[in-house]
């Protein structure tokens, strides 16, 4: 009890703010680098329930495969399966040399899928082959605003087009971050006929056809017969306008997964890789953390020195030693939230940004609790360690 | 000077000392270090991948048009620059137009060109035939099957508030947006509509062309295929993120230097005291703390950004064995990053260490 009230409080605001900006920057880069891991591996997931991914078994990517279009007709018609949204991914560059992604959807069919919200003008309405949707994040960092025309140049063929936008939308998903168009415009963009898409997206009844059961359905060539009735009108007229057919040898993966997959095969990155970024800036911060608890004991060397002398040194630590930890864990966990408000702001101001996409900081609570566990350990054992310094250092002063 | 060597000589004559003062900001600049050199190296192999592009085609529009049915170009004076030239070019006119028949209507463009040469140029297949005179048309294939047209029907075009009949002489298809389009020989398109007479909206061209050349007569041209630059883009703003990431951690450098350098001053006030009693004033005592301060600084700053370095090439070494990547750029710093963290950290930490070298100096010993 008398050692608490020799206790400075003030000093322990040292404490208290270089473990929390510590536990800022720590947690700043787990949200950026962990988010950075999550935007790309989620850039085809929905909030939409069994969403599997329909692509070519030779493509790097769901985004750049070519797959027929007879697709469709083979997985509508299947029982079980409940939506489908043939794709078209493109890149294209805006008159101001911004690249963006184009996306051509049947916008029937892709909003069975994603709930878009239309925050100004409309939607697509598919039927014209010269409209345009902006999501918001394109929107704020292309500054497009809806009735603009927007000359496209596509980066992988020599095509343009000028588009008008017809709207604004927000997904919550990455295609915030892109432009939707008809399917056959974003086809001409990609340099695809009529009767290739990217990729196409597959909602099914787990209890009618389980995930396993659906490459099965996929056996057939699909090109044969009419188009299915279920298809919308833009979908009819590119099969009416469709020559041949495209071989194509598909698979069939979740949404995620089939992103993990690309990012662990072509970028040997999995989300150990950007923990890892997360951990060294820890690492780099410990010398920090440390420093400040000696400071704090050394400010108290005289009344630890004396009470030590008298054979309270289980005293001193059991009354020190919870002050750092529970002052430094709670400072660590406001710096927590500080620092993933600043990543979230710098999120909102495009300055994080990978690829063409913008990082939605990831925030789990793993990782306030251990940044500010980490931190408040380091600052502990430091204490300690200072702690245990006094008696020489005092005797000898 | 002698306050200079003095603070000197105190550092070295405590390396343990020194050495954490070193190791706390040291580490934290190593760690903003880090990513920036391998991001680098990084954005360094992806730029070797881009092969330099030499442009080939082109789109001539009016410099000063919003959108390409803003753009109006003379075209007898662009024709004969052309003509001088060794370029193939297509020169176009295309008005937004309303099309109807007896099943519907659908707002689209009517696009006025020498059509023989343009099929030629985008590799159009038709069915029936390149319209002949001005009461004939072509219509694209998803446009006729929206609108249920086949050759020989007629289509009703409405342009500039005028209405005018055509009879389908051909449907084409190209897998491109004349597939909803209505066209028309370029000389018909000017009949149709006798404001745009010798005016074209856009010209698409492929050949080799100096596009400052054309700026003088207020044509753009715009290159096409910009692969690189797009990757260029990619690749750079990705790598600004990794920049703002580094800058965020420096902010860490001040109160990392506050921290270092109170600790430095409390280390340091035998000495004051020895220095008060010898009669230095504070504000001489301040600048000796301050001259240590900025020793440990600098060496900080230098020993930080080496250890990042190195750092970086051991990590990228190493995870390029574990993870069998194939050899990368080793990581380094540019210039412009290395002025970048010089200049941002040197700030930081010698004005982080300001408010202790005060607090001390001024406290009664």
């Amino acid at each position: 009890m008398m050692l608490l009230k020799t206790i400075k409080w003030r000093k322990l605001t040292l404490i208290l703010s270089i473990v929390s900006i510590a536990s800022a920057i720590v947690a700043f880069t787990a949200s950026v680098s962990l988010g950075a891991f999550h935007t790309m591996s989620n850039l085809l997931s929905t909030s939409a329930g069994s969403v599997m991914i329909v692509y070519g078994a030779n493509a790097r990517s769901p985004q750049t495969s070519v797959i027929s279009l007879a697709v469709y007709n083979e997985l509508i018609s299947t029982r079980g399966v409940e939506a489908v949204s043939p794709e078209v991914v493109s890149v294209a560059v805006l008159s101001n040399g911004k690249p963006v992604v184009v996306r051509g959807v049947d916008p029937r069919s892709v909003e069975g899928f994603i709930e878009f919200k239309v925050l100004d003008g409309a939607f697509l309405s598919g039927d014209r082959y010269f409209e345009a949707a902006a999501g918001l994040e394109a929107s704020r960092r292309l500054g497009l605003k809806t009735g603009d025309r927007v000359l496209l140049r596509s980066v992988l063929t020599r095509n343009y087009i000028e588009i008008e936008i017809v709207g604004v939308y927000e997904s919550l998903t990455s295609l915030d971050d892109e432009i939707l168009v008809p399917v056959q415009t974003a086809q001409w963009l990609r340099g695809l006929p009529p009767n290739a898409v990217s990729m196409m997206r597959v909602k099914i009844d787990e209890e009618l056809l389980p995930r396993q059961k659906l490459s099965e359905a996929l056996g057939g060539e699909g090109a044969g017969g009419e188009v299915a009735s279920k298809a919308s009108r833009i979908i009819s007229l590119l099969f009416s306008a469709s020559t041949g057919n495209i071989p194509s040898r598909l698979v069939i993966r979740e949404a995620s997964e089939s992103m993990q997959e690309f990012l662990g095969r072509e970028t040997k990155l999995n989300e150990a890789s950007f923990w890892s970024i997360a951990i060294l800036v820890f690492a780099g911060s410990i010398s920090t953390i440390a420093l400040t608890p000696t400071l704090f004991i050394l400010d108290h060397a005289r009344e630890i020195s004396i009470i030590k002398s008298i054979g309270g040194v289980r005293r001193i630590q059991s009354a020190v030693l919870p002050i750092v930890l529970v002052s430094s864990f709670l400072a660590g966990l406001a710096g927590s939230m500080m620092g993933y408000l600043l990543s979230k702001a710098f999120s909102e101001s495009s300055l994080l940004v990978v690829g063409t996409y913008t990082i939605k900081p990831a925030m789990s609570m793993i990782i306030p609790l251990v940044s500010a566990g980490l931190t408040s350990i380091v600052a502990v054992v430091a204490a300690k360690i200072a702690t245990d310094s006094v008696k020489t250092e005092a005797w000898i002063g | 000077m002698i306050l200079l060597s003095l603070a000197f000589k105190d550092l070295v004559s405590e390396p343990k000392r020194l050495l954490s003062y070193i190791l706390t900001v040291g580490s934290l600049i190593a760690v903003a270090v880090i990513p920036l050199a391998v991001g680098n190296a990084y954005i360094q192999q992806l730029m070797m991948f881009i092969p330099r592009q030499d442009y080939h085609y082109y789109l001539l529009v009016n410099s000063s048009a919003n959108s390409l049915s803003d753009s109006i170009i003379d075209y007898k004076l662009l024709e004969n620059i052309l003509n001088l030239k060794n370029v193939d070019y297509s020169p176009q006119l295309m008005r937004r137009c309303n099309v109807a028949s007896g099943v519907g209507s659908a707002v689209t463009f009517l696009r006025g060109a020498d059509l023989n040469q343009l099929y030629k140029f985008r590799g159009v297949s038709l069915r029936g035939r390149i319209p002949m005179n001005l009461s004939e048309a072509n219509v694209g294939i998803l446009l006729a099957e929206r609108l249920n047209l086949s050759v020989n029907d007629h289509v009703e075009v409405e342009l500039s508030g005028r209405r005018h009949v055509f009879r389908v002489a051909g449907i084409l298809r190209c897998s491109c947006p004349y597939d909803e389009e209505v066209l028309v020989q370029l000389r018909e398109a000017w009949t149709l509509i006798p404001d745009l007479n010798g005016k074209i909206t856009l010209v698409e061209l492929s050949g080799e062309i100096d596009p400052q050349r054309l700026a003088y007569l207020n044509i753009r041209a715009i290159p096409l295929q910009p692969a690189s630059q797009a990757v260029t883009d990619i690749v750079e703003s990705t790598f600004n993120t990794v920049r703002n990431w580094a800058l965020a951690i420096c902010a860490m450098v001040f109160a990392s230097s506050y921290f270092a350098s109170l600790k430095m001053c409390v280390d340091s006030i035998d000495r004051v005291a020895v220095l008060r009693s010898i009669g230095f004033s504070k504000r001489r005592i301040a600048l000796f703390l301050f001259y240590k301060a900025l020793t440990a600084s600098l060496i900080s700053i230098l020993v930080g950004i080496s250890i990042g370095i190195v750092a970086s090439q051991v990590i990228f070494r190493a995870a390029s064995l574990v993870l069998s990547i194939e050899a990368y750029q080793p990581p380094t710093l540019t210039l412009s990053d290395l002025y970048l963290v010089l200049t941002v950290v040197g700030i930081l930490s010698v004005t982080g260490s300001v408010p202790s070298i005060i607090r001390v100096a001024r406290m009664r010993v």
